[in-house]
């Protein structure tokens, strides 16, 4: 998927204008808070779980390269391959030779972050594999040429409406809006691919270092049947995915579907040890795993953003955001959406590709509380408003010096309380500055009305006392 | 080579540390108040069917073997019988009850011809999970992952003895199983295939079972 | 003890009847604070614009001043969290001002938060009879843990009903610049808010937070609703009725 990230503005402002999404975003985003908080009210321990979750990330991240090295052991010790690539592109050819050799036709792929991420489905394509996503909300993003809108519900943003006639269309079975049948054609046109599909793609939620496991947890099925039913399994899996200890899986495993749906636990958790074993009547016969860098070990350089790795992508900030809420998914301009979106985004891609995401918050700090690792987003995204204000100013924007001429002004309390004398005035003089509004109070005026300064500054008055 | 640029890459970073964490005050946790069970399969039992599953019970083999034709009558057609690692369906005499009732019985999956007259699949439970439900396989020789998406009904037996309390008490006994490297996978399986992908809409069945019944077993 | 009360630059400007408020209960219950002529801004509407080279002058300015007290009030949740939360990135370790923003952070208080603490917040003598609801700050509730202090405090006045918001922990969408350079979706969340007010059937809103205040304001002026808004300390500060 390439990144967009630069038109926050213009998407959000789309989504906002669509009714009908702003009430799908509301429902669905509602409904994910409210099971999230009733999930979590039966774990009267989910301080504590998630301060052992946090502790068994941040020890994977501290340690990164060990344990990468382990887990390529663990892997092979289990008999997969391991497969190295720094860049998406790299990714991508690894996928597709394996693809090549085994005279792949048809690859079914369950959800997938990373894939996404490295446009797999494109590579594949133009190496003559047909890629299949499987996912429902996925499927339904791949046949209309889609992007994701929301990590954990693609296609959050269409209604069954809309899909009835995609199906329609794309399909030819006879048009539909009810739920229940577009998910059983789904499932029939999809359950024929499955049986004759001869690779399966999966990302993973974690990647065990000490024993090789790799847990892909879903709720459809589809990553059981493209983990069970061809015979050659391709992982993708970013290198910030890894977990020291089998152990560690009781804490992540336990606030990840809290966190993602209000699940105790997903429908499926399919903890992979690679490929089936003697005797083993179904599971692939190969197993590979893509370990796939594409930015992560620069973001890992930046310590003060090095945080964000700690992310098992649960989407629980991007339910309690304000921002999400209302901008949607796609203004977020790539993989990534929400808040963690916010600060992975211009993490990975720099900063330069994506200056308008950090500033698209209030710093509510709804996020940190939301999230099971106690992720300080907001801290990042003030880090990552640093490097942006930092680069030079975009053409035909005013660029640093308003902020300069404040800070100037701030500096000394004299040219401050004059200031304010100056602004008191012009403001009285320009009739309470309600209908003339300059610069940026103008996009404060056009939804409230226009603070007015005082005639005489707390400053002032105190003397009086 | 990529491996080495990426390690390399990674040790070069881990070089500076992270700032320490701000420290911030936790939200009032909403706490619902606590319940308790009789029993670790009562919590199961309860969780199981909050989740959609039917639960059937038995008060000895005659009421099992009628719980297991009923249910394989009601989803008419194939009925793949799955083997397990302790070999406890054979010990219940699952598949020939089951042949015995004239109902259509597989041992394996073979394939896609097989696929669309599977109606149900018959599971022995390696382990289960009361806090959440959940039933776990862990696959030997003779067994696989299939068994239970492929069918769109599932049933499985449950030896009441195999109840775990928690996540955490099954993390810790997969660990031996999937650390040895002797098996492929350990598969868990909490309630029915489900998905909320258009409009947010709860849907069962979508590519696993839309229904799972659970059967504990009875004088194995 | 001699005690700070650092008004916050929305309150010298915009706002000084908080600030004289805070004056006023500080003195009731005891702990007179002084206003010191020389602050200005704690420095973050430049720290959450990323400019960090002006925010760390205004932080060191304002620590350097703010160290000579015992104690530091801040009638903002807000700007009490940016000294005692973020001064700590703002000026790390080598930074000449480093060890006074911590020595400053660790006296510095949210209003409500401060007055709470005193035994004699109970014997504030308050009425206020109106039907109020209550506004937290993002970052009085997340950086600081307000929570309860506000209400306490609330419950020692005589007369006041106080009726709590739906979803109370929403932001209100004020943010600051967010407020202006992601106006629509800041207005959009100002309104959400503005509705959950009305739904009360308050005649007051109360925060500790004056940013929030004039967002809140804000859209209930262009909205054409007579709802007032009051900082706690106004209505601590009261001993007559909402009119």
């Amino acid at each position: 998927m390439k990144p967009a990230a630069e038109r926050f503005h213009e998407q959000a402002d789309r989504a906002l204008d669509l009714v009908q999404l702003q009430g799908a975003l509301h429902r669905t985003t509602s409904r994910f808070v409210d099971l999230r908080l009733a999930a979590v009210s039966e774990r009267p321990d989910w301080e504590s779980l998630r301060t052992r979750a946090r502790a068994a990330r941040l020890e994977a991240i501290a340690h990164l390269d060990r344990y990468l090295e382990q887990f390529e052991a663990s892997v092979q010790a289990n008999g997969g391959t391991v497969w190295w690539a720094r860049t998406a592109e790299e990714a991508c050819q690894h996928v597709t030779a394996i693809a090549r050799r085994r005279g792949v036709k048809i690859a079914v792929k369950s959800k997938s972050m990373a894939t996404e991420e490295i446009g797999l489905n494109h590579a594949l394509e133009d190496a003559g594999v047909t890629p299949v996503e499987t996912d429902l909300g996925e499927y339904i993003i791949q046949l209309a040429h889609d992007a994701p809108s929301h990590f954990l519900a693609p296609a959050i943003h269409w209604t069954k409406e809309r899909v009835g006639d995609l199906f329609a269309r794309t399909l030819g079975v006879p048009l539909t809006t009810e739920p229940g049948e577009l998910t059983a054609i789904a499932r029939r046109t999809l359950r024929e691919r499955f049986l004759t599909a001869s690779m399966g793609i999966t990302g993973a939620n974690f990647a065990v270092a000490e024993t090789g496991t790799i847990v892909v947890v879903e709720n459809e099925g589809n990553a059981r049947l493209a983990t069970s039913l061809p015979p050659v399994h391709v992982a993708v899996i970013g290198i910030d995915k890894i977990v020291p200890r089998f152990a560690d899986l009781d804490p992540l495993l336990s606030v990840l579907p809290r966190s993602a749906t209000g699940q105790r636990l997903s429908s499926y958790v399919n903890i992979l040890n690679g490929m089936r074993r003697p005797g083993e009547t179904d599971g692939p016969e190969e197993f590979h795993v893509v370990l796939l860098d594409n930015g992560r070990s620069r973001l890992l350089a930046d310590p003060e953003a090095r945080e964000s790795l700690l992310c098992i992508r649960c989407a629980a900030c991007l339910g309690v955001c304000p921002v999400y809420r209302r901008a949607g998914g796609h203004a977020y301009g790539w993989v990534y959406q929400g808040p963690i979106g916010a600060v992975v985004t211009p993490g990975l891609l720099g900063v330069d590709a994506a200056r308008e995401l950090p500033f698209a918050s209030s710093l509510c700090g709804a996020c940190r509380d939301a999230c099971p690792i106690k992720i300080d987003i907001p801290r990042m995204l003030l880090h990552f408003r640093k490097e942006a204000a930092e680069l030079p100013p975009e053409p035909g924007t005013v660029g640093r010096w308003p902020l300069r001429v404040a800070g100037w002004v701030m500096a000394s309390p004299a040219r401050f309380r004059l200031a304010g004398r100056i602004g008191y005035w012009l403001q009285r003089a320009a009739g309470g500055g309600q209908w003339f509004a300059p610069g940026p109070a103008a996009r404060w005026a056009r939804w409230r009305s226009v603070p007015q300064l005082a005639a005489r500054p707390l400053r002032d008055l105190v003397k009086d006392r | 080579m990529s491996r080495d640029r990426i390690l390399a890459d990674v040790r070069t970073a881990l070089r500076l540390a992270m700032p320490e964490p701000h420290h911030h005050p936790h939200p009032d946790w909403p706490v619902a108040a606590p319940h308790r069970w009789p029993s670790l399969l009562a919590q199961f039992r309860e969780r199981f069917e909050g989740l959609g599953g039917r639960w059937h019970d038995a008060a000895d083999r005659a009421a099992f073997d009628r719980h297991l034709i009923t249910v394989a009558r009601q989803h008419a057609g194939l009925v793949w019988v799955a083997r397990d690692p302790d070999g406890l369906l054979d010990r219940l005499g699952v598949a020939d009850t089951l042949a015995a009732a004239g109902v259509d019985v597989a041992r394996a999956f073979e394939g896609p011809a097989q696929a669309d007259r599977l109606a149900l699949s018959i599971t022995a439970t390696t382990a289960a999970i009361a806090e959440s439900g959940t039933f776990a396989l862990i696959p030997g020789p003779g067994q696989g992952r299939l068994s239970s998406v492929i069918a769109p009904a599932h049933l499985t037996v449950l030896d009441p003895e195999c109840v775990v309390a928690t996540l955490g008490d099954f993390i810790r006994q997969a660990e031996g199983a999937l650390g040895s490297r002797q098996v492929s996978a350990a598969i868990l399986v909490t309630g029915p295939s489900r998905t909320a992908d258009i409009e947010g809409q709860l849907l069962v069945g979508v590519h696993g079972p839309g229904q799972v019944h659970c059967l504990p077993a009875v004088g194995n | 003890m001699r005690i700070a009360l650092f008004a916050t630059c929305v309150v010298d400007q915009v706002l000084p009847e908080i600030g004289l408020a805070a004056l006023t209960v500080l003195d009731r219950i005891g702990c007179s604070a002084e206003f010191p002529q020389d602050q200005t801004c704690c420095g973050q509407p430049f720290y959450n614009a990323g400019h960090r080279g002006e925010a760390a002058r205004l932080a060191r300015a304002t620590v350097k001043i703010l160290d000579a007290f015992d104690a530091v009030v801040v009638p903002s949740g807000s700007c009490a969290a940016m000294i005692r939360v973020h001064y700590a990135d703002l000026l790390p370790a080598g930074d000449p001002s480093h060890d006074a923003a911590r020595s400053v952070a660790a006296k510095t208080f949210e209003f409500s938060e401060f007055v709470s603490r005193q035994p004699q917040a109970a014997d504030l003598d308050a009425a206020c009879s109106a039907r109020l609801t209550m506004h937290d700050g993002c970052h009085s509730l997340r950086e600081l843990g307000v929570r309860d202090q506000p209400r306490r405090l609330l419950g020692n006045v005589e007369g006041c009903e106080l009726v709590e918001l739906d979803d109370r922990q929403q932001c209100c969408g004020f943010g600051g610049s967010f407020s202006v350079s992601f106006d629509r979706i800041s207005a959009d969340m100002g309104n959400a808010k503005v509705d959950a007010i009305v739904a009360t059937g308050a005649e007051a809103l109360v925060s500790c937070d004056p940013s929030c205040l004039l967002q809140i304001k804000g859209i209930l002026d262009r909205r054409g609703l007579e709802i007032e808004i009051l900082h706690l300390a106004q209505v601590l500060a009261s001993d007559r009725h909402v009119s």
